[in-house]
């Protein structure tokens, strides 16, 4: 006779058991496999197995990424691009958000659905690059930053907009009347209210623009521009008979290493923001 | 989506905030979305290119003579496969994640954190993994041919990534495995919001692991359910980077999806073929996703 706890201990167990073999092979191979080869020299990283290095070559292979690779122009570039994208995305669709989940008149509600559309319909690429060259900003990062504000701007709006509706509007009422402006109303009150949201917004833009590819594509052609992840498949090209994976790798550890180290800062409240934000 | 809290009431006269505002962000949004995707609708039906110095209305002439290449239908054809894959891979797989790790425990929390990494690491990156693990002596065949090798069988040597028909799935299951994490949270977010009450009830009244899931749980992730499939269904839809990597769209046409084709035409000057293809993901996105997301959200129950 097996009682109830004893079939809940099995099941526990089982389901830890899958998930661990699950966690393993999904995650921890290939993550393991991307690191240890990206230590090894290239005649030992063809081979491509889980096995340690025989001759470590982290030096040779970092070094190289750094160097040929032009890792910390990338780095300079990537962070030039992302934080003040980031930045306006979030003020500015705060602000408009705020406005939106507040003012229930139909024409602001056309205006509502017009402006996230993005969410839904993706940019155009041919016509906002000459629309960047006409501003006189194409090819340059003020000329992407814009592209991502009007482009990433729509999800933004869409996720403060549904947190601004649950929260209540007395307080800001009451600073109001109490004659605070609409700008300090904003900035004093509804702000720090919005911070959590912000903080998952934020961090939502930071990976989809850090890691973003296909546009920079066409937005910073220049090598000067070049971000991380555009550097990426330079390893790739060289050499077309044999791919240096070596490099490949290492390039990939040292472009997603800002990533982890934001994400193992910041977990607890990346985790909690886009679990609770999201849904609102 | 929720209204505010509690009892409705007029709000205030000349207290909501002033539409000002809105102009900021309306600007940006206007000129570098807007009005390019505007003015992409007009640019499909004309011969726009970097030889010719004026710009013609051609009418249909684009989009038939994609057809006319087969790279239209072949567009179609790879990215609805690619889209409904992708659907299918992410919701199913990270839904199941999402079960096994609702309660939060530190033990779940550790799993949550794991499985959300492959978030971190970039399509593009993951895409050159992929080629490397995937190929003819890549490691998974190596994998493989150990385990075959276990019972007496012959080494794999299966061509993950140059198979007409399954190569399109394999990248979506990378695909999948690179933005599963979000969804991950996106549906742990929804199982939290659901009231314990409710659950409880559930289980007093004698309903089993299984029907709580079924009858309770999933009935009230229907607004989860419309932010992931929506979410899925237009990125992979919108697509780059995974494929760009891996097969560049090949072998053949098998996995060219649309924006490889956009890229490809603007790469070689010809504009008018490269906004007719765009034009083309903004249509494939309006057939099929706004139809999805009213089906929905007019199963969204509120509580």
């Amino acid at each position: 006779m097996i009682t109830i706890r004893q079939r809940r201990v099995m099941f526990g167990t089982l389901k830890y058991s899958v998930l661990s073999v699950l966690a393993l092979v999904t995650v921890g191979i290939p993550l393991w496999l991307i690191v240890v080869n990206s230590f090894k020299p290239l005649e030992e990283a063809i081979r491509l197995n889980l096995a340690l290095p025989q001759t470590w070559a982290i030096a040779e292979n970092y070094r190289t990424v750094f160097e040929e690779g032009n890792y910390l122009l990338g780095l300079k570039n990537s962070i030039l691009l992302v934080v003040p994208s980031v930045l306006l995305i979030v003020l500015l669709s705060g602000a408009a958000a705020w406005v939106f989940g507040r003012d229930s008149r139909r024409s602001t509600n056309v205006l509502y659905f017009l402006l996230i559309s993005g969410v839904l319909i993706p940019p155009a690429i041919v016509t906002t690059i000459v629309t960047l060259r006409n501003l006189g900003i194409g090819g340059t990062h003020v000329g992407a930053i814009a592209f991502y504000v009007g482009t990433s701007s729509a999800f933004a709006i869409f996720l403060v907009t549904g947190f601004v509706r649950t929260i209540p509007r007395e307080i800001e009422e009451a600073a109001r009347i109490d004659g605070a402006g609409p700008l300090a109303t904003y900035m004093r009150v509804v702000l720090p209210l919005l911070v959590p949201i912000m903080a998952t917004t934020a961090t939502i833009m930071l990976l989809l623009i850090w890691n973003d590819f296909f546009y920079p594509i066409f937005l910073l052609p220049g090598a000067e521009q070049q971000t991380l992840t555009l550097g990426l498949s330079r390893f790739v090209s060289i050499g077309k008979y044999q791919v240096s994976w070596n490099l490949v790798f290492a390039d990939v550890v040292a472009v997603s290493l800002p990533l982890f180290v934001v994400f193992l800062v910041a977990q607890k409240r990346i985790v909690s923001g886009l679990t609770g934000g999201v849904l609102k | 989506m929720s209204t505010a809290a509690g009892t409705r009431r007029i709000p205030l006269p000349g207290l909501t905030p002033p539409r000002l505002f809105i102009l900021p962000v309306a600007i940006f949004i206007f000129l570098l979305y807007l009005l390019p995707n505007i003015t992409q609708l007009a640019a499909a039906f004309t011969d726009w290119s970097t030889f010719k110095g004026e710009i013609n209305f051609v009418g249909l002439r684009n989009f038939i003579e994609l057809a006319e290449t087969g790279e239209l239908t072949s567009a179609i054809r790879a990215s609805l496969v690619f889209a409904v894959a992708v659907m299918i891979f992410e919701n199913l797989f990270t839904l199941g994640l999402a079960l096994a790790l609702e309660k939060s425990t530190r033990v779940n929390a550790v799993f949550r954190t794991i499985f959300f990494l492959p978030v971190l690491i970039s399509a593009i990156a993951t895409g050159h993994a992929a080629r490397a693990f995937l190929a003819p002596h890549g490691f998974l065949n190596s994998a493989l041919s150990t385990v075959t090798g276990w019972f007496g069988g012959d080494p794999v040597t299966v061509g993950w990534l140059v198979s007409p028909t399954f190569t399109i799935l394999v990248l979506a299951l990378v695909h999948a495995w690179k933005f599963g994490g979000i969804h991950m949270m996106v549906y742990l977010a929804g199982l939290a919001s659901i009231p314990e009450d409710l659950t409880a009830a559930a289980r007093i009244d004698g309903a089993g692991a299984w029907q709580i899931v079924r009858h309770v749980k999933i009935p009230l992730l229907v607004p989860a359910f419309t932010v992931n499939i929506t979410l899925t269904f237009i990125g992979a839809l919108s697509a780059f980077d995974v494929i760009y990597a891996t097969t560049r769209g090949g072998p053949g046409r098998a996995t060219e999806i649309y924006n490889m084709v956009v890229l490809r035409h603007f790469g070689s000057g010809l504009f008018g073929f490269s906004t007719a293809m765009s034009v083309v993901l903004v249509a494939s996105i309006m057939i099929t996703a706004v139809p999805l997301i009213t089906y929905l959200r007019r199963r969204e129950v509120e509580l």
